[in-house]
């Protein structure tokens, strides 16, 4: 068999394993002195493969229309919010931030076990998203939170404003950092070597 | 063929609304998979999308390209699981326990969800065949697609085999190889 021969539905053919046995052989053969047939025939398999795949756990995917229409809904929201209207929305917060010498009043966490807030930052070098979190059984507060772009040395300094006691968290090659404190007032203050310190000098999360 | 998930990528960096509903729309179901397969429950898995997709929205200017937006999804929604997964865990010991071998499941999950993403990219006639013959519950009625496509029974297998070299095609840029 030349080479020429081996067309796409051969290949598909033999990848599916619907060809008789002789006519099977003679394509291997074909193939073992083919490279570029064999590339080809080797992403048909492939393609196969992955189809079979699917068909096995497609269920695994499913999301109702309705979950991915509230979803972009959600997200298109938030996208088109401005900083005000986010710190507008949990006016039962309280927070001063220092940013880029700019004083303004940003959301914290609001009280009560259970209490979640998202707080977004952006000044001209970066965008800071902080997410607190009451845990209901440690009633600790985790917090979790991302800088945007992430820089190689970026770190958080959470200061504990009653204790005067401080530590460093890492943030990671991400952007990503989490930490836990106790209810209380606190500070931090976002340093790194591509941000502007972004500084949030009270950040009150006591109910 | 359809606009590819490079293209759209690139006009949601420009901020395109219908862009980034299409983004949502494609790439929902993988964070939906992997939120599942940490062991969320389902309204556990809708709080995760959203933090995911509210995150991507903020931080989609860091990303390299559209390529490796799946890589980033995955990693992130894991992030994210694990957090939601140790709350939960702390209240609920019943909580479902995450997939084993989670690494392997990753994979697993990505290629799939590359599939996905190149039958749509792969549209059309060629996506409706693909789907009947591969994807359909039981064993495909040669009969009934030539009725549901208005095609030759007799063109089913050179249409398969071209439609499947697109795809393969389509996949293998998908990779970047």
């Amino acid at each position: 068999m030349d080479p020429q021969h081996l067309t796409d539905e051969l290949l598909t053919d033999l990848a599916l394993g619907t060809l008789d046995s002789s006519t099977a052989e003679r394509v291997r053969a074909t193939l073992a002195h083919s490279p570029d047939a064999l590339a080809r025939f080797e992403r048909l398999r492939s393609a196969i493969q992955g189809l079979s795949e699917l068909r096995a756990h497609a269920g695994e995917f499913e999301v109702s229309r309705d979950r991915i229409t509230r979803l972009q809904n959600l997200v298109g929201t938030e996208r088109k919010q401005p900083l005000s209207s986010l710190m507008q929305r949990a006016a039962d917060a309280v927070a001063t931030v220092v940013f880029d010498s700019l004083r303004t009043h940003v959301p914290g966490l609001r009280g009560g076990t259970g209490a979640a807030r998202l707080v977004h930052l952006e000044s001209e070098s970066c965008r800071i998203t902080i997410r607190c979190e009451r845990d209901s059984v440690s009633e600790m507060i985790c917090v979790t939170g991302e800088i945007s772009p992430p820089g190689s040395h970026d770190e958080v300094v959470v200061r504990d404003c009653t204790e005067q006691t401080e530590r460093t968290i890492v943030v990671d090659e991400t952007g990503f950092f989490e930490f836990e404190v106790a209810p209380g007032t606190w500070s931090l203050r976002f340093q790194g070597k591509h941000v502007t310190p972004v500084v949030i000098d009270q950040l009150d999360l006591e109910s | 063929m359809v606009e590819s998930d490079r293209d759209n990528f690139t006009r949601c960096l420009a901020g395109d609304e219908a862009a980034w509903r299409r983004l949502i729309a494609a790439h929902a179901p993988l964070v939906y998979a992997v939120a599942r397969k940490q062991g969320l429950r389902e309204d556990q898995c809708d709080d995760v999308a959203q933090s995911i997709f509210s995150a991507l929205a903020r931080r989609i200017g860091s990303i390299r390209d559209a390529q490796a937006l799946p890589a980033w999804l995955i990693t992130s929604t894991k992030r994210e699981s694990w957090r939601i997964r140790r709350a939960t865990m702390q209240t609920d010991a019943s909580a479902p326990e995450p997939a084993a071998d989670d690494h392997r499941t990753m994979e697993r999950l990505e290629s799939m969800h590359q599939v996905r993403r190149g039958l749509d990219e792969l549209g059309g006639r060629c996506k409706e065949l693909l789907t009947l013959l591969f994807l359909a519950d039981g064993a495909p009625d040669y009969q009934q697609i030539s009725r549901t496509l208005d095609i030759p029974v007799g063109s089913i297998g050179p249409t398969r085999a071209r439609c499947l070299a697109k795809l393969a095609e389509i996949l293998t840029d998908r990779s970047g190889s």
